[in-house]
């Protein structure tokens, strides 16, 4: 004999299976797709300009303790590619992070412009990762071979192992997000074939 | 038509009937675990292409129905760990959670009834949410353990929880006989 309690279960189970979750309209999933996206730019904006604040002081610390030009020069270089990027992430994400619009073509907007900047940012991404290698590599270079300083094999090899290490995780980096832009510019076109 | 090609044919077509057989179920189940419409769309989704590429070894070692509920489950769960780590847990956002004080159940529209029972699944931890989902699709307490990895004992266990849970939830009498 059943119990009220099972009673209830099995009137929550007639209800539940005669449930449909009704579909989501394209309306719908572009204003998530901007609302989600602009967490993620956020983050990125956000990003650029913790990295930046922390690489700055300590790079013009090391500017100011440099024991020869080319290390003075190496560290001003770098600081002026990392004022650049942030600078450049400030000017490339205006206007674009906010998450709601009036209307579904402003939404079809927003999320187009954003990805404009988005392949903008990675294209500049690979420009910053080519001038900081060409820095670093000046600077190890005259670190290791300038005969300012006697050097030994170890540190040798540390140093080119620790740039190639560098290089090699930020060109995964670039691909990686160079791909996602790919798949997520994939995503947003189907979105606006939908529409129209 | 050669082998290769039929052996493909029949894969699509299965997924097909699996899709018709199941869709339904797999979109609540789907809402269970995603409040975010466009995630849960995309959950399913996510769902389906599993359950296609799993078909190619599927050798009838259970039947279609927890082949396809294992995959559903193993996803959802992948799918509530991935966001959980993104710090967005999918059922923190937008809709309300269901209250323990609710209107009196005879003065509730089927329609609320659903959609309160719904959120009441949704509040609760997902170890009972598991159980209770495959349940209330008429998976039986074997089923369940066999999809969720864990003892008939185990199921029976967090299922009493469950109910006890969403009776409380639902506002059904909590003194039973």
């Amino acid at each position: 004999m059943s119990t009220p309690d099972d009673r209830d279960f099995q009137q929550w189970t007639k209800e539940w299976q005669a449930d449909t979750p009704r579909d989501v309209t394209t309306e719908e999933q572009i204003r998530h797709y901007v609302k989600r996206r602009s967490g993620l730019l956020w983050s990125f904006a956000v990003s650029d300009f913790v990295i930046g604040g922390i690489a700055l002081p300590v790079l013009v610390y090391f500017g100011m303790a440099a024991r020869s030009e080319v290390e003075r020069l190496t560290m001003i270089s770098l600081a002026s590619i990392t004022i650049v990027a942030v600078g450049f992430g400030w000017w490339n994400w205006r206007g674009v992070l906010k998450s709601s619009a009036a209307s579904t073509a402003e939404y079809l907007a927003i999320s187009a412009e954003r990805l404009r900047r988005l392949r903008m940012a990675w294209r500049i991404g690979w420009g910053v990762l080519t001038a900081e290698v060409v820095v670093l590599s000046i600077w190890i270079w005259d670190h290791l071979y300038s005969g300012a300083r006697p050097h030994d094999a170890g540190a040798e090899r540390f140093a080119w192992n620790w740039l190639a290490g560098f290089t090699l995780v930020a060109i995964v980096a670039l691909v990686w997000f160079g791909r996602w832009i790919t798949r997520d510019a994939a995503r947003f076109e189907a979105l606006r074939r939908e529409l129209e | 038509m050669s082998d290769a090609g039929g052996a493909v044919e029949r894969r699509e077509d299965r997924c097909v009937r699996l899709l018709q057989e199941h869709d339904r179920a797999l979109r609540r189940l789907a809402a269970s675990y995603e409040r975010d419409p466009s995630r849960q769309q995309d959950l399913v989704q996510e769902i389906w292409l599993a359950v296609w590429q799993a078909l190619a070894r599927f050798r009838g070692e259970c039947s279609e129905r927890t082949f396809v509920f294992r995959i559903a489950y193993n996803r959802a769960v992948s799918h509530v760990d991935h966001w959980q780590r993104r710090r967005t847990d999918p059922l923190d956002e937008d809709a309300p959670l269901a209250t323990s004080q609710p209107d009196p159940e005879h003065a509730l529209s089927t329609e609320q009834r659903r959609e309160r029972l719904q959120a009441a699944v949704q509040s609760l931890p997902i170890g009972l949410r598991q159980v209770v989902v495959l349940t209330l699709e008429g998976l039986s307490h074997a089923e369940v353990a066999e999809i969720a990895g864990i003892t008939e004992n185990n199921v029976a266990v967090r299922l009493t929880r469950a109910r006890a849970a969403l009776s409380r939830l639902m506002g059904a009498r909590e003194d039973r006989p």
